[in-house]
């Protein structure tokens, strides 16, 4: 199959993951393992961490759930509107999320089987960086390996460049699999502070923050949920078909994008 | 061709670009606009633009070569030295076809923003898309959100290109743009030969990432890196390491 067709496949999942079927830990690894056979780093340094909380860490990803209710507004998953019996409004006016989000033996669709939650990370010397320093008598060149400059704010936009191709690969082989695969960037961000050396953080409108999962330790850069799909209507879906529908998420034309010089 | 088969193909071309044989605009135009079909944006928003430099475009894509030489030791495409040096040395063949430049871009709303603010914000400024807010496109949150989109598209194009038998290469060793929020301004680093994005007056925000598109020249590059693949270590420069990749459990933490 072809790129296009393979990619052309993938929807955004908010509540419709398949509660029954389940992707193996087995299937998880050999597949970020395949990834990572394939994707480039700079240097093959690799500077982030992947934290895959899977089917028996409801504990986990219900906190990362309510880590990413990021807005007083539209937060569309709602995670937080039990504390409300479910209530919320909506431009289709006062809704209860229980009834859209529930299978018919009460499992919550929302939840995905797996969670994956990216962060920076110090990366390790290769063998290139080594023989690359000595040869050169520079030890301060590759930020990744710097352990005083690595959360600085030009490596973490190398990494999140990295982190986006890696991701973008191991969504290809989730489609191969006919597994949905979903990403999420609403969440409170960490920002490093170099002149006191601590990171500075947000919290989120039910004020929650990344300190709420201990595996955390650095600047979370994505999260990603993976698993089946239910046959079923995703309330909660983005409009990205339908101009005559609310909420449309029309595209640029490429012309607002691109300058084309030739 | 499955996914991991399309993408094990890929290497990182340095001085091997084919000089003769060059993709068309036309191929070009339409490789960005399938990717775009198929790249995801949050919001559909796309915070970024490209500025991609063609076959005529030399003056440009030399100027683009010379900000990339970054650092003062083992800029490996040695673009200080001039092409009589280059070709001495046998790495002349370093001007790919195509040069896009991936920059900032502030994203104009869509209908999904224009209805989220009438639902929610009538008559407020919008404070929640930072992509399209005019005080903080610029900033680390935006900045690091539109970097994973880049990667995320690049690597689809990646991908439209191996299909069509064209390399395709990633440089981000050149000078960066740090927006400083206080004076509104961008502070911008220069590289060991003094440039820095100035040089090209096209690009106006803080630059991403290059991506160099082209044919392989049928020849082996001697700037490559030393690599493994499939258990053979390919090397063509004495002196440079294996860049051999961390293990899987280094970078991934299970918990089932």
């Amino acid at each position: 199959m072809s790129i296009e067709k393979i990619y052309s496949k993938r929807r955004q999942i908010r509540a419709a993951w398949d509660q029954e079927k389940i992707p193996s830990s087995e299937l998880i690894h050999d597949m970020l393992q395949r990834t990572m056979n394939i994707s480039p780093s700079k240097q093959n340094l690799f500077p982030f961490k992947i934290h895959a909380f899977g089917p028996k860490s409801k504990k986990e990803k219900d906190i990362i759930g309510s880590i990413c209710t990021m807005f007083d507004t539209g937060s569309v998953n709602h995670w937080d509107d039990h504390k409300k019996d479910g209530q919320f409004n909506s431009v289709a006016g006062d809704l209860n999320v229980k009834d859209y989000v529930f299978d018919q033996k009460g499992n919550d669709l929302r939840i995905a089987p797996w969670v994956l939650v990216f962060e920076n990370r110090l990366a390790k010397p290769n063998n290139f960086i080594k023989e690359h320093s000595e040869l050169h008598n520079d030890w301060t060149r590759f930020t990744q390996v710097d352990p005083k400059r690595y959360r600085e704010s030009a490596n973490t936009k190398l990494t999140c460049i990295e982190v986006g191709m890696f991701i973008q690969t191991l969504a290809g082989l989730c489609l191969e699999k006919e597994l949905g695969i979903s990403y999420i960037r609403s969440f409170p961000e960490r920002q490093w502070k170099g002149k006191s050396g601590v990171y500075t953080q947000d919290t989120n409108k039910v004020g929650k923050n990344w300190d709420e999962l201990p595996q955390i330790t650095e600047a979370p850069l994505m999260v990603c949920q993976i698993g089946y799909v239910a046959e079923v209507d995703d309330y909660f879906k983005s409009n990205i078909t339908d101009p005559n529908d609310i909420h449309w998420e029309n595209k640029p034309q490429l012309s607002e994008i691109l300058n084309l010089k030739d | 061709m499955s996914i991991e088969e399309l993408f094990s193909k890929r290497r990182q071309i340095r001085a091997a670009w084919d000089q003769n044989k060059v993709p068309s605009k036309e191929m070009i135009y339409d490789l960005l606009k399938r990717t775009q079909k198929i790249a995801p944006s949050k919001q559909n928003l796309y915070p970024f633009k490209i500025h991609a430099f063609g076959p005529n475009d030399e003056k440009e894509k030399r100027i683009i070569e010379k900000i990339c030489c970054l650092f003062p030791t083992g800029s490996v495409n040695a673009y200080n030295l001039s092409q009589d040096e280059l070709k001495e040395k046998g790495q002349d063949n370093n001007l790919p076809g195509w040069v896009l430049v991936f920059e900032l871009r502030k994203a104009e709303k869509n209908t999904f923003i224009k209805d989220y603010e009438k639902s929610y914000e009538e008559g407020k400024p919008s404070v929640r898309y930072t992509q399209i807010d005019e005080d903080r496109f610029r900033e680390s949150s935006n900045r690091t959100l539109a970097s994973i989109e880049v990667g995320m598209f690049v690597k689809l194009l990646a991908g439209l290109c191996l299909e069509n038998n064209l390399s395709i290469s990633y440089i981000k060793s050149f000078p960066e743009w740090t927006w400083r929020g206080q004076s509104k301004t961008y502070n911008k680093n220069i590289n060991k030969v003094g440039l820095s994005w100035d040089s090209l007056p096209q690009i106006t925000e803080a630059p991403i990432l290059v991506v160099q598109i082209g044919y392989k020249a049928d020849m082996v590059d001697p700037l490559s890196s030393t690599v493994e693949v499939d258990g053979v270590i390919h090397t063509t420069k004495e002196g440079y390491g294996l860049e051999d990749k961390p293990s899987i459990d280094e970078i991934v933490q299970f918990k089932d």
